[in-house]
């Protein structure tokens, strides 16, 4: 095929059922990191962020004290945020989330022998839907009200909240990753419905830096589309 | 302790919240200045210490402000309005530059049960950003993302935007030791050939 505005059009046509009004990812590692280095131009020099990009990092707070370390900015496209014991990756709403993998990737790829105990591939959406109806629906489906009716008298209770959390497999270790997927209405988009998935998973403090990168280089994919899927699966059932 | 979902989620909305929960990843991490130290300086010192104590070391002491950074998490929010809703996206392959453009294998990444195609991307309708350029040959990797931006003032606009996957360069230290490994493991192949079938 040939790119042009034509098949542009007609690619969009495709578009799926389901598309969050606001769409945004992150993964999260916990471990031992040393802040101080996590700068802008640091990733330049890894060949991990294009270099127009960190020259318009906003935002940038670096703190670089014994025992209080943080460094935390924002470009175009991501917002990077080190503590000693955290490091994170989020996608902007207005850029594609998928990339982010690639910053982790890249950057421990680099810092190859970076203790690390957890990480997260997370996902969150907005999605608008098309009814008041509708939007109450979902609480009423995922959260039924029968019980808290007679207690809660003050007017028409409603969910603010709801956390799920499941064995990524079907296994009975208490040790294998974990979903959490958090319904809530959504504060960003009127007559709207927030998702966030966090897929999680733990590792021994002498698990090799490699196995959690496979897993965020096997994983990320599938751990963002079965979000979507979650979401789009459980708002269709709430409608029915 | 918080459960294991707070520890690797990353954020949450942006709620009006008057609880006091605090989170644990709200921690207080740095304090700049302690106000009594000016106090407990003087402490000890006469009066006329005191005095001398320079004028601009007190005003720097009492001017440097107390400061507690909080790194909450970020929100995703709409931030400064723009938004993009991503209604198909692609990871592609270069496989050929041209002058005018470069051929790409695409794989679908919205619906990736749909096989992978071939693409001409026409410089004409594409745009490279100049930093992507020097990533530009057979072999890079790609994303290519169509959807709808919506500006801050609301206006919508169908949007293609091509960007390119960066990656760190392999150091001197890692080529060697692939290099390494690599001539270790060709010498135990050539051993295994060497051993007949019948030694086994």
């Amino acid at each position: 095929m040939r790119l042009n505005g034509h098949r542009v059009l007609d690619y969009s046509c495709r578009a799926m059922s389901r598309v969050p009004e606001i769409n945004g990812a992150s993964i999260v590692l916990t471990g031992s990191f040393n802040p101080a280095i996590f700068q802008p131009q640091w990733f330049v020099r890894q060949n991990i962020l294009p270099e127009a990009e960190a020259e318009a990092a906003k935002n940038l707070v670096v703190i670089a004290q014994q025992g209080a370390q943080v460094c935390d900015f924002e470009t175009e496209r991501f917002r990077i945020q080190v503590t000693t014991d955290r490091f994170m990756v989020m996608s902007k709403a207005a850029s594609n989330p998928v990339p982010i993998r690639d910053v982790v990737l890249g950057t421990f790829f680099v810092l190859e022998h970076t203790p690390a105990t957890a990480l997260g591939l997370n996902r969150h959406m907005h999605f608008h839907l098309d009814s008041v109806e509708e939007w109450h629906q979902l609480g009423d489906r995922l959260a039924p009200k029968d019980g808290w009716k007679g207690v809660l008298k003050g007017g028409r209770p409603g969910m603010r909240s709801l956390l799920i959390q499941s064995s990524l497999d079907s296994s009975e270790n208490p040790e294998a990753p974990q979903l959490y997927v958090k319904v809530e209405p959504s504060t960003q988009v009127k007559q709207g419905a927030y998702f966030e998935t966090n897929e999680s998973y733990s590792f021994a403090k002498d698990t090799p830096l490699k196995t959690i990168m496979d897993i965020v280089r096997g994983r990320w994919e599938e751990a963002y589309n079965h979000a979507a899927e979650i979401a789009a699966y459980i708002l269709d059932w709430a409608r029915k | 302790m918080p459960p294991k979902s707070l520890l690797t989620s990353s954020t949450g909305q942006e709620n009006e919240s008057t609880t006091d929960y605090r989170p644990e990843y709200a921690k207080t991490i740095v304090r700049f200045n302690q106000p009594i130290a000016l106090d407990a300086l003087k402490q000890g010192m006469s009066d006329p210490d005191q005095k001398r104590l320079a004028p601009q070391a007190q005003s720097a002491a009492l001017a440097t402000p107390t400061v507690m950074l909080d790194p909450r998490r970020p929100k995703l929010t709409k931030g400064n309005g723009y938004t993009l809703q991503i209604r198909q996206l692609w990871e592609g392959t270069v496989t050929r530059l041209h002058s005018d453009g470069f051929e790409a294998r695409l794989s679908d990444k919205t619906n990736p049960n749909n096989p992978d195609e071939q693409a001409l991307f026409d410089f004409e309708y594409v745009e490279v950003s100049d930093d992507d350029q020097r990533l530009l040959r057979p072999g890079s990797v790609f994303y290519w993302t169509v959807g709808t931006e919506r500006t801050p003032a609301g206006q919508v606009k169908n949007v293609s935007n091509v960007e390119f996957r960066y990656y760190p360069a392999w150091t001197q230290g890692a080529i060697a030791s692939a290099s390494t490994r690599a001539a270790s493991l060709k010498e135990w192949l050539e051993q295994s050939e060497r051993i007949k079938p019948a030694e086994i």
